[in-house]
């Protein structure tokens, strides 16, 4: 079941070494991602950026275990996009366990894909509540062993 | 030492995706007892979000909820009544 997010999951949008400065800047280093392959509109980040910020001020997507989930679902988004980054430095991203941040996974959604946007988010869980495959994520050093390392826990 | 387990419906609107899997955590959190949940054989830690959040908990789903410890009653009654109640 979870091999299916495979299919929203791009090796041209991850990020392996995320410089940012903070929450709002990582999430806007992603978008930049996403816009330059052409995942989402140049014209639509400035709203996809508000609208995700707006669900972090309602309580942070980093929920522990150095991971974040920042999500939001928009008119302007075909199905479901995601971008994968990875911090070496940690980023502060008002975790509910004050730890910095390693690991961020966007994930964005058409506003119809409600029910797929919550089946993402489980299977994303599923995946990252394995304390070792997050660590070996952390440690990954090329685009492509990220996309094998989930290839491999789709598996599990 | 209690034990309680109980099969439940849930009926929270947004089921236990991010926003209320956290609510829930923070509900758990608030006692000594272990808390667990179970989905189609799946058991998780009530305590951890990204557990709960891994459930993939919707709208309707039957879970058990599994408590154990000294205050695992009280625990019960309290995370019973989150995960019934249609708080949207």
């Amino acid at each position: 079941m979870i091999s299916g997010l495979l299919k929203y999951m791009n090796e041209e949008d991850i990020i392996i070494n995320l410089k940012a400065r903070n929450k709002k800047n990582a999430i806007s280093v992603m978008l930049n991602c996403l816009v330059n392959t052409k995942r989402i509109g140049k014209n639509d980040k400035r709203l996809i950026l508000k609208v995700i910020m707006q669900r972090e001020d309602m309580g942070s997507t980093a929920i522990g275990g150095n991971i974040a989930l920042p999500h939001a679902r928009l008119d302007c988004v075909k199905d479901i996009v995601s971008c994968i980054a990875i911090s070496r430095e940690g980023i502060d991203f008002d975790s509910l366990d004050e730890e910095p941040v390693h690991i961020i996974v966007l994930l964005l959604s058409n506003q119809k894909e409600a029910g797929l946007h919550l089946k993402t988010l489980a299977y994303l869980a599923k995946m990252l509540r394995d304390k070792s495959f997050v660590r070996k994520l952390e440690a990954a050093k090329e685009k492509s062993e990220v996309i094998s390392l989930i290839a491999r826990q789709s598996n599990v | 030492m209690d034990k309680v387990e109980q099969e439940i419906v849930v009926n929270n609107i947004h089921g236990l995706h991010a926003r209320p899997a956290a609510l829930f955590v923070q509900i758990a959190n608030k006692f000594d007892s272990a808390v667990q949940l179970e989905k189609d054989g799946d058991i998780v830690d009530g305590k951890s979000i990204i557990a709960v959040l891994s459930l993939g908990v919707t709208k309707g789903t039957r879970i058990k909820l599994m408590l154990e410890g000294d205050d695992a009653n009280e625990a019960f009654m309290e995370l019973r009544k989150f995960l019934e109640e249609n708080n949207a």
